[in-house]
C-alpha cells in the first residue's frame, strides 16, 4: 500500500477508512508489532527494510508524512495526553484526524481526556464523547457556527448559541396540543440562577415532539410521555451539574493556577540559583515572583526556560545593579551628613555633595574607605 | 556486549543492560541465547539509534516497567510532566522527534515512547486548529462549508 501523507488527502485522496476493529491502546510488553496501522490503513513495517531508509532524511516542509506514517495506536497514545478542547481542535484540523477522533474506537481517548479534567460531570449516556466535549468545551454557535463564549450555553437544550440565533430557535409561545405536552420539553434556567425566567422552549425540540405525537397511537403516546418526562428530568439535572461546573470554573482555575504559578516560581528560582544568582535571589524574591515571565500559570518546560532565561538573567542583573547603586547612595549620604555635622559653623551655605566629595578635607577626613571609587559612581 | 546493525548498515556494540531496555531486543536475546550474531534493526537508522541508545544508557539502571506498572498507569491521572533529563534529551527537531517515537514503538521501549508522545502532546496543547496545522505542516483539506459543518456535527462518523 502506498503511504499517503496527511497533506496528500487535500488532493482528494481521502484514503480508505481506518479499520473499524478496536486497536489496542495498551499493548502487551514483549509482543512487538509486526504490522502497524497508520491513518491510511495497515502498513507492513518491520520486514520491509529498504523502505524505512527512505524515510530518514526529508526536506523540511514535508513533515506531515511523518504524521501519516505514525501508527494509529501511537497517535491515540499521544491524544490521551490532550485536553478535550485540544481533541476538538485536532479533530478539526484535517479529514485524517477527524477520521480517527470521530470514530467509536477512539472513545477511550476522549474518556481518558475527560478524566484529567477536575470535577467534570460524567458524559451522559445519550451523548457520544465528541458531542459532550463540544457541549462542554466548544466555542462556536451550534446553529450558525459563529464564535461564541462559554456563557451562551443553553445547558438544558444542550446548545451553545450566538446572540442572533435564539430569536429564531427559542420561543415562549408554545401551544399545548394535548395535556402534559409542555412537560416533555426542556426549559432553560432550571437551577442556573436566573431570577426572572419565563418558560421558553427550543423550537426544534417542540417540532420533534409534535412529530412523535402524530406518529404514535394513544397508548404508545402515554408510554412515551412517561419515559420522556423521566428523560427530561435526568438531562436537566445533568445540565445543572454542567452549568455549575462552568460557573465555578474560575474558582477551580484560580486554585489550579495558584499551584501552577508557585511551581513555576520554584523551578525558576532553582534554575537561577544554578546559574549563580542564589545570593541575589534573597534580595529580590518578591519582585521576581511578580515578574510577568514568572507569574504565569504554566509549567516551566525546557523550551520555555530557554526562551525566558536571558530576559530573566538580565532582569536579575539589573535588579542587582540597582540594589547596589541604592546601597551606595545610602552609604554616601550617611558619610555626607557625618562630614557636614562636623564642619565649623559658617555663614556660607553647606557645601553640596559633589563639592564635599571633591574637597581634599573630606578625602583626608578618613570617612572614605576602600569603596571610594564606588561612591563616585553613586554621586 | 550486544551488536546491533541499523538499516543503513552501521553497527553499534553496546552493553546488554543498555540494549535490553528495548523489550524487542531483550526478547530476541532471550530467544537466541548468548550469541555474537549481530541483531539487525531494519527499521532504525544510525542517527536515530544513536539517540535511542543515549536514552537507554542513561536509564539502564532503572527497574524495567512491569505489566502491573503499565496497568496502574491507566488508572492514575495522566500527566504531561516529563523528567528533567528526558526533557533535555527530547529537545530535538520535529523530524528526529517523530523518528525517535517510531523507533521507540518498534523497539518497544515504553518509557521512551511515553516521553515522545507527551512531548508531541505538549506541542499541540492550547493551539487552535490552524496553529496545529502550521505546527505539523499539514494542509486544511476541508472546504469552508465542510469546516462550518464539522463544528456542528460531533457525533460518531458513519462507517463508509
Amino acid at each position: 500500500m502506498p503511504k499517503k501523507s496527511v497533506a496528500g488527502a487535500a488532493n482528494g485522496n481521502a484514503g480508505p477508512p481506518v479499520e473499524s476493529s478496536q486497536p489496542e491502546l495498551k499493548k502487551e510488553p514483549g509482543q512487538p508489532k509486526k504490522r502497524r496501522k497508520t491513518v491510511y490503513g495497515v502498513v507492513e513495517s518491520s520486514a520491509a527494510g529498504p523502505k524505512s531508509s527512505k524515510r530518514t532524511r526529508r526536506a523540511r516542509g514535508r513533515l506531515s508524512t511523518f504524521l501519516a506514517n505514525m501508527p494509529v495506536d501511537v497517535l491515540l497514545e499521544i491524544m490521551t495526553h490532550l485536553t478535550p478542547k485540544d481533541l476538538l481542535n485536532l479533530s478539526r484540523t484535517t479529514k485524517a484526524f477527524r477520521n480517527i477522533l470521530l470514530r467509536p474506537f477512539s472513545a477511550g481517548v476522549w474518556r481518558a481526556s475527560f478524566s484529567q479534567v477536575r470535577g467534570l460531570p460524567k458524559c451522559p449516556e445519550d451523548l457520544c464523547e465528541p458531542q459532550y466535549a463540544n457541549y462542554m468545551f466548544g466555542d462556536t454557535c451550534d446553529s450558525c457556527g459563529d464564535p461564541v463564549s462559554n456563557e451562551d450555553v443553553y445547558w438544558t437544550f444542550r446548545k451553545r448559541l450566538c446572540v442572533r440565533c435564539p430569536k429564531t430557535l427559542i420561543s415562549s409561545q408554545v401551544e399545548e396540543p394535548v395535556p402534559g405536552f409542555l412537560s416533555l420539553l426542556h426549559t432553560p434556567g432550571l437551577g442556573t440562577g436566573y431570577t426572572s425566567y419565563k418558560a421558553s422552549y427550543y423550537m426544534p425540540e417542540v417540532a420533534q415532539m409534535q412529530e412523535k405525537l402524530q406518529q404514535l397511537s394513544k397508548d404508545d403516546w402515554e408510554l412515551f410521555m412517561k419515559e420522556r418526562v423521566e428523560y427530561v428530568k435526568r438531562t436537566s439535572e445533568h445540565a445543572r451539574a454542567c452549568s455549575m461546573w462552568v460557573e465555578y470554573g474560575w474558582l477551580r482555575r484560580a486554585g489550579e493556577n495558584k499551584e501552577l504559578r508557585e511551581k513555576r516560581f520554584r523551578s525558576i528560582k532553582a534554575r537561577l540559583s544554578d546559574l549563580g544568582w542564589a545570593t541575589e535571589l534573597q534580595h529580590c524574591d518578591l519582585q521576581l515572583s511578580k515578574h510577568k515571565l514568572v507569574r504565569q500559570p504554566r509549567a516551566l518546560t525546557e523550551r520555555i526556560w530557554n526562551n525566558i532565561r536571558d530576559p530573566l538573567v538580565s532582569w536579575i542583573a539589573e535588579s542587582r545593579a540597582n540594589r547596589l547603586a541604592n546601597r551606595r547612595r545610602i552609604v554616601v549620604s550617611r558619610l555626607y551628613f557625618t562630614y557636614v555635622k562636623e564642619l565649623q559653623p559658617s555663614s556660607e551655605a553647606w557645601p553640596t555633595l559633589a563639592v564635599v566629595y571633591a574637597s581634599s578635607e573630606f578625602k583626608a577626613s578618613g570617612l572614605v574607605n576602600a569603596s571610594a571609587p564606588d561612591l563616585k559612581a553613586a554621586l | 556486549m550486544v551488536n546491533l546493525v541499523t538499516s543503513d548498515n552501521e553497527s553499534f556494540t553496546v552493553e546488554k543492560a543498555v540494549a535490553s531496555r528495548s523489550v524487542l531486543i531483550k526478547n530476541m536475546l532471550e530467544d537466541v541465547g548468548e550469541s555474537d550474531q549481530p541483531i539487525p534493526l531494519p527499521n532504525v537508522t544510525a542517527s536515530v539509534l544513536k539517540k535511542v541508545l543515549e536514552y537507554c544508557d542513561h536509564h539502564k539502571n532503572e527497574p524495567m516497567p512491569t505489566s502491573e506498572d503499565l496497568a496502574a498507569e491507566d488508572t492514575r491521572k495522566r500527566t504531561t510532566d516529563i523528567g528533567e533529563w528526558d526533557q533535555k534529551f527530547i529537545q530535538v527537531d520535529q523530524e528526529m522527534l517523530f523518528e525517535i517515537i517510531l523507533a521507540a514503538n518498534y523497539l518497544d521501549i515504553k518509557p521512551l515512547l511515553d516521553v515522545g508522545c507527551k512531548t508531541v502532546a505538549n506541542m499541540i496543547k492550547g493551539k487552535t486548529p490552524e496553529e496545529i496545522r502550521k505546527l505539523f505542516n499539514i494542509v486544511n483539506d476541508f472546504t469552508p462549508e465542510e469546516e462550518a459543518q464539522i463544528k456542528k456535527e460531533n457525533e460518531w462518523a458513519e462507517d463508509r
